[in-house]
């Protein structure tokens, strides 16, 4: 493997890893707020945190790039109070992950806590403990499956992004050129065919990986579903 | 115990609920048909559901006050409550299950303590398996002993005998009774199943279509009809609180029962098991269904039937495919015949008749 290789796989693993650490409590939260609210605007805030889902991710990195670039108002405060851009550099690749894998989490997390049954809460309160100890020790311990599906799915969602991420982060070797972007520029060179073929097995690799610890996380987890 | 409901109302989609009533018993059995308001009731006073008027107070605690604007969080009630599916927390072993509410209970005083609590629902061998490897009996042992655990002031138990057969509901029962009496905590306990309850108390309250239609000792509401009218005859049991006469024959099979105390004189009788333990003088409650009582207008001469009294038909009701005849005897017994039969028979009212019944088919709900 050369250089350039080492730093795109490197860089794609930090990426994904800190924005589904990111993701986690929010979509957590959201999810639980989601699959126990009957709110009327409940489908609203549903199609909203959606949305990047069924939008083209070029579309949805353009509008990243709008709302957060430099000229921005939020690009502004974020640059003179904390000297933060979220723009061509790390911080814009994290970025452009947690908001096209969110909404992957979200419902995943969110179907397994439509899953718990509300009597199991009911239960909690009548023991003593209050809505949050209830949320910690009973709905997210029997939520765990989905949890863990959740993550995985916005993990490999972050390996694989492209469109949000090159329109918000650029495409810079050894800054923002995560592997799929490195795929994409290897295949514009004509005779670096075997170089994108060894690349995409590391990509699948990795996603299959994790895929195969979701799946035994599962297991260890079956007896939530006796 | 205090517990009183003053015009709590709530609604429900379209169903509308409404109770109004004080209770002081020790153990209350709470009657009704499905769909009654049985449970909504339970989870008003467990504030898991929030009512839209009224109050609700516990001793001198007031739970709920729609004017006052005070809604006790369940968690703040001290309310132990045993749901119809036992809802062990699956994440869980038994003995973490049971003391999932430690860090709730330290400024509580303890009245149930860890150790007697395992021995008196016998669980200390499955402690460290997960609810999934128990059965349904032991499983429902499990959640009494885990609402034990939280130092309830009031056990709230939702139809607890549903999913149990017949072994496991006596077992569940009895256990139900050692509790009230080692540690006499009050218990509301509902059921559809009116022998169950009859089982654990005398008081009931009967709900029928979101309202408390009345309350008192069973054989009051048993004798007035008000269970037959208001739930259906077919929830309908016969129940007589009689006393143990002596055991008339030599093998003790027979047992006879006066309808008062220290009478000689046999109202009715009924088989013994090998189980029954019942002296001469106790006191004791007995259940006949109504289909097993046979209506004639003569007594049955050389018959094997032990059970042949007179007494004058009160009133007479069809209901669906059943005619159902209430006769006073003495005590009231509600009997069910076909429309066929009636119509060959042609009972009236006032009309002196027998109810015949088996000794086989009168069961002994418990002496005491």
């Amino acid at each position: 493997m050369n250089g350039v290789w080492i730093e795109a796989v490197w860089l794609t693993i930090r990426v994904a890893a800190l924005s589904t650490m990111c993701t986690l409590p929010a979509a957590v939260f959201l999810g639980w707020r989601l699959a126990r609210s009957s709110c009327r605007l409940k489908p609203v805030a549903e199609a909203f945190i959606s949305f990047p889902l069924v939008a083209p991710p070029v579309v949805t990195g353009y509008l990243l790039l709008i709302l957060l670039g430099r000229n921005s108002a939020i690009g502004k405060i974020a640059s003179d109070l904390f000297g933060v851009s979220f723009t061509f550099n790390f911080t814009a690749l994290v970025t452009a992950s947690i908001v096209v894998s969110f909404p992957l989490a979200v419902r995943s997390i969110r179907s397994a806590f439509e899953l718990v049954d509300k009597s199991y809460e009911k239960v909690s309160l009548t023991l003593g403990a209050s809505r949050i100890d209830t949320f910690f020790r009973v709905s997210m311990p029997m939520a765990l499956p989905g949890i863990v599906s959740g993550m995985v799915l916005a993990f490999a969602r972050s390996l694989g992004e492209f469109g949000a991420t090159i329109t918000l982060a650029g495409n810079v070797p050894g800054k923002t050129q995560t592997m799929s972007l490195l795929i994409y520029s290897d295949m514009q060179v004509p005779g670096r065919e075997k170089e994108v073929v060894i690349l995409i097995l590391i990509s699948l690799s990795i996603s299959f990986a994790a895929i195969v610890l979701s799946e035994i996380a599962n297991r260890k987890t079956r007896y939530l579903k006796k | 115990m205090r517990l009183s409901l003053n015009d709590v109302s709530l609604s429900i989609e379209d169903k509308k609920f409404n109770y109004n009533i004080s209770l002081t018993d020790s153990i209350i059995g709470i009657f009704g048909f499905s769909g009654s308001g049985k449970t909504t009731f339970l989870n008003c006073i467990a504030g898991l559901l929030k009512p839209d008027s009224g109050s609700i107070r516990f001793n001198d605690t007031l739970f709920f006050d729609d004017n006052k604007n005070i809604n006790l969080p369940p968690n703040r009630r001290d309310i132990g409550f045993v749901f119809q599916e036992h809802f062990l927390f699956p994440h869980l072993t038994v003995k973490q299950n049971l003391v999932y509410s430690r860090l709730y209970t330290k400024d509580k005083s303890i009245h149930f303590n860890f150790d007697a609590v395992l021995s008196l629902l016998d669980l200390e061998d499955f402690l460290y398996q997960k609810p999934f490897q128990l059965s349904g009996g032991e499983r429902q042992r499990v959640a009494i002993g885990r609402a034990l655990l939280s130092q309830p002031r009031l056990l709230l138990f939702d139809e607890p005998f549903s999913n149990l057969d017949k072994t496991r509901r006596k077992e569940i029962i009895s256990y139900l009774l050692k509790i009230n009496a080692y540690y006499q905590i009050p218990m509301f306990i509902i059921s559809h199943d009116l022998e169950d309850i009859l089982k654990l108390t005398s008081y009931l309250v009967i709900i029928d279509k979101g309202t408390i239609v009345t309350a008192g000792n069973c054989i009051d509401i048993a004798e007035s009809g008000k269970v037959a009218g208001i739930a259906g005859y077919s929830a309908f049991t016969n129940i007589f609180d009689v006393y143990c006469i002596n055991q008339v024959n030599d093998d003790n099979t027979l047992l006879r029962f006066s309808d008062a105390a220290h009478s000689k004189k046999t109202f009715i009788c009924a088989a013994a098991s090998d189980h029954t333990i019942i002296s001469a003088g106790q006191k004791t409650r007995l259940s006949v269904l109504p289909e097993d009582v046979i209506i004639a207008r003569e007594p049955f001469i050389q018959s094997s039937i032990q059970n042949q009294i007179k007494g004058v038909v009160l009133t007479i009701t069809i209901v669906e495919q059943a005619c159902y005849i209430n006769v006073d005897c003495g005590i009231n017994i509600i009997a069910e015949i076909t429309i066929a039969a009636q119509q060959s028979l042609d009972f009236k009212k006032n009309d002196y008749v027998y109810c015949l019944i088996k000794a086989r088919a009168v069961k002994i709900v418990h002496g005491y």
